[in-house]
């Protein structure tokens, strides 16, 4: 016999998402029938979204982003520089083995 | 004519990404001149390491349609790049996290926090989080049950603090 103690430790994992199918609809259905039970789990609901607070949110300020994108062209540009280098190199060595 | 074309996409594919990169270098390195060095870095080995994916493709119109597939498949490439290089500076430079702003999360080894920030920031589910960063699925269950525990557990203690 599955008792609340049981389906109190499945809690976080079923937010993680981690159950089985079956595991999840045990749950949910012991949720819906278990009035004192459903309230623990919204308590813990909460708890869980919460923790997007815990994650800290960086400004990415538009003065930094705008520096950002002109390094990364920067990258793209030296890349695509370096391959059309290579390109010629190889089609000169091509050539100079021709001939 | 036909690089500068192929320059403007990749650019216009990386672009809307870079936000959750600073997002994630930060969490990675909390100092703004290691994280925004730690992106150009990442970005330059993942364009390296996939060279035949990013700077040989001849951009058509398929890719242009398809540009939301081709970002998400960038920004995991590019993120498994940062986590490694990440992980590795955040060693090396011996970071001190005790002044920082959530310090809980700080305190949580460098791949933890990693998949903390994918799992309750980004919504990411553990399947994805396995296949980019390149871990085993109990690796990541591991991972998000411990930086579950620690986050709630400061989460509970600020609230008291503030209570």
């Amino acid at each position: 016999m599955m008792n609340r103690d049981h389906f109190a430790r499945k809690i976080p994992a079923y937010f993680d998402g981690t159950l089985t199918e079956r595991e999840r609809t045990e749950l949910e259905s012991f949720v819906g029938t278990n009035r004192e039970f459903a309230e623990y789990f919204k308590l813990k609901q909460a708890e869980y979204n919460n923790l997007k607070n815990s994650i800290p949110h960086f400004q990415f300020s538009t003065e930094a982003q705008t520096q950002m994108e002109g390094e990364l062209k920067e990258v793209i540009d030296n890349l695509f520089h370096t391959e059309s280098s290579n390109v010629i190199e190889k089609f000169s060595s091509w050539v100079k083995e021709k001939l | 004519m036909i690089e500068s074309v192929r320059k403007k996409d990749l650019f216009t594919l990386i672009q809307p990404l870079l936000p959750k990169c600073h997002s994630l270098a930060m969490s990675l390195l909390p100092d703004d001149l290691q994280a925004q060095q730690l992106i150009v870095d990442s970005f330059t080995q993942c364009l390296l390491k996939e060279k035949s994916l990013w700077l040989d493709r001849d951009w058509d119109e398929s890719d242009k349609k398809d540009q939301l597939h081709l970002r998400r498949l960038m920004l995991k490439s590019w993120i498994k790049v940062m986590v490694h290089l990440g992980m590795r500076r955040a060693t090396q430079l011996q970071i001190r996290y005790e002044g920082v702003e959530h310090r809980e999360f700080y305190h949580l080894d460098a791949s933890t926090r990693v998949v903390a920030w994918l799992k309750y920031d980004q919504g990411w589910n553990i399947s994805e989080i396995e296949s980019t960063l390149g871990l085993k699925k109990f690796e990541v269950i591991e991972k998000v049950h411990n930086s579950r525990f620690i986050l709630t557990g400061g989460l509970k203690r600020s609230q008291e603090l503030q209570g």
